[in-house]
């Protein structure tokens, strides 16, 4: 499925609470050549600048009623090259969400502080909402009890996110095949990129984020093409 | 290993003097002591749990203002009494240690020491969840780090170590978290 620059087109989910994507707003924003952009999502461009790009005559368009599935969540399209634009954009302004599970999320503290020095990238800014933050590092092991909060905090994060898997536990429960830890958090939410390690050293998470940085320039997420996040499927959602 | 450190190491005479503020006051029913490492262990029966406790608390030479942790100990080759609740005491205006115990038959109920530190609760809670234990007393026994669902005590040297046995993810949590 990609978009007319070889950039494979970002599917925006819907806002509020729901991470399905549909399988047909992936094909329509394919076919605008956009992204998508459903209401109720708290990106900016939702209400002011989806309308402007969706006026007839510049290269997003709106698809013709024909074309609606009766379930459509309302969206426009966005331009390849505004899409372009927002991904340079976000490079240098990924805020991370500040929470840490376990031992791993004292090297992202690390990574955080003067001698690794995220700030650098723009990414110091570790939001303690949610909803002010562009995505996760899941630094640590993810107990059961936890995991309905981790997926409460996936969910409140507004689209477009990315999520960094830090060291073994959170990739696939480590040593702790015991009674308590979630073997692998991409059980439960779609994770981009892995950072292996017990715990990774900051160098190597600062290498996870721009590898992270890449799929963000590009718009690529790791719930693109997904029908359903796993973690709705595990809590029998 | 523990036996050849224990006879190097002197014993500190604060110590010296607790044990002997301790027996003097208990004498027979102290059921074991132990010095290790300059650490002075007391073991008594459940029925004297909390009274040893208010006392070490209370007694102004004592003074073991602060419960730092209480926990469980499961040991299956002791079949009259496997199980075990430790109690660490700190005294801050002394800057002294104390480790409590007694020792439990499968079944058998502690006595709460909520009554004599409040913070006993917490860990109550948690020996509760891990070995089984009941304590007797407590006014809010429920699963503290599992899910409230979760079936046996991990901790008990017969839960199996692999695999995520016992508990699972929420599905009834909506509107809670
Ligand atoms: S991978 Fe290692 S350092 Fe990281 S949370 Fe697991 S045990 Fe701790």
């Amino acid at each position: 499925m990609m978009g007319p620059n070889g950039i494979q087109p970002a599917v925006a989910t819907p806002g509020a609470g729901l991470c399905e994507v549909p399988p047909f707003l992936a094909a329509h924003s394919a076919k605008a050549g956009g992204t998508t952009i459903p209401h109720g999502s708290l990106y900016a461009a939702a209400t002011g600048w989806a309308h402007i790009a969706g006026t007839p005559g510049t290269a997003g368009s709106l698809p013709s009623a024909g074309d609606i599935p009766e379930d459509h969540i309302p969206g426009v399209a966005l331009p390849a090259n505004l899409e372009k634009l927002l991904g340079f954009g976000r490079t240098f302004s990924w805020w991370p969400l500040l929470f840490g599970l376990a031992c791993c999320a004292i090297e992202m503290m690390a990574t955080a502080g003067p001698r690794y020095d995220l700030s650098r990238f723009g990414m110091e800014a570790m939001r303690a909402s949610p909803r002010q933050a562009d995505g996760m590092i899941v630094a640590g092991w993810c107990s059961i009890k936890m995991a309905p909060r981790v997926i409460r905090l996936y969910e409140q994060i507004p689209d477009p996110k990315w999520v960094l898997a830090m060291g073994s536990c959170a990739i696939s429960g480590n040593i702790w095949d015991t009674y308590h830890i979630v073997q692998g958090i991409d059980s439960l939410i779609p994770v981009d990129v892995y950072v292996p390690g017990c715990p990774p050293r900051p160098e190597a998470l600062w290498d996870g984020l721009e590898k992270l940085r890449d799929r963000v320039r590009v718009s690529r997420h790791a719930y693109d093409g997904l029908r359903q996040i796993p973690a709705r499927v595990a809590i029998g959602e | 290993m523990e036996s050849s450190t224990q006879t190097t190491i002197e014993i500190p005479e604060a110590m010296e003097s607790v044990f002997a503020k301790v027996e003097q006051r208990f004498g027979e029913k102290l059921l074991g002591t132990s010095f290790f490492r300059g650490e002075l262990s007391i073991t008594v029966a459940p029925a004297d749990w909390v009274e040893v406790a208010a006392y070490c608390r209370d007694e102004p030479s004592l003074a073991f203002e602060r419960l730092d942790s209480l926990l469980g100990n499961h040991y299956p080759a002791r079949k009259d009494r496997p199980f075990e609740v430790v109690a660490h005491l700190t005294s801050v205006s002394r800057t002294a240690r104390l480790r409590l115990k007694t020792q439990l038959a499968e079944g058998e109920k502690a006595p709460t020491l909520t009554g004599v530190w409040a913070s006993a609760g917490w860990d109550e809670r948690e020996t509760w969840e891990m070995y089984g234990i009941v304590f007797e007393g407590h006014s809010d026994l429920r699963r503290l780090l599992t899910t409230e669902d979760f079936e046996g005590f991990p901790l008990r040297k017969d839960f199996p170590l692999r695999g995520t046995v016992g508990g699972r993810i929420r599905t009834d949590l909506k509107g809670k978290i």
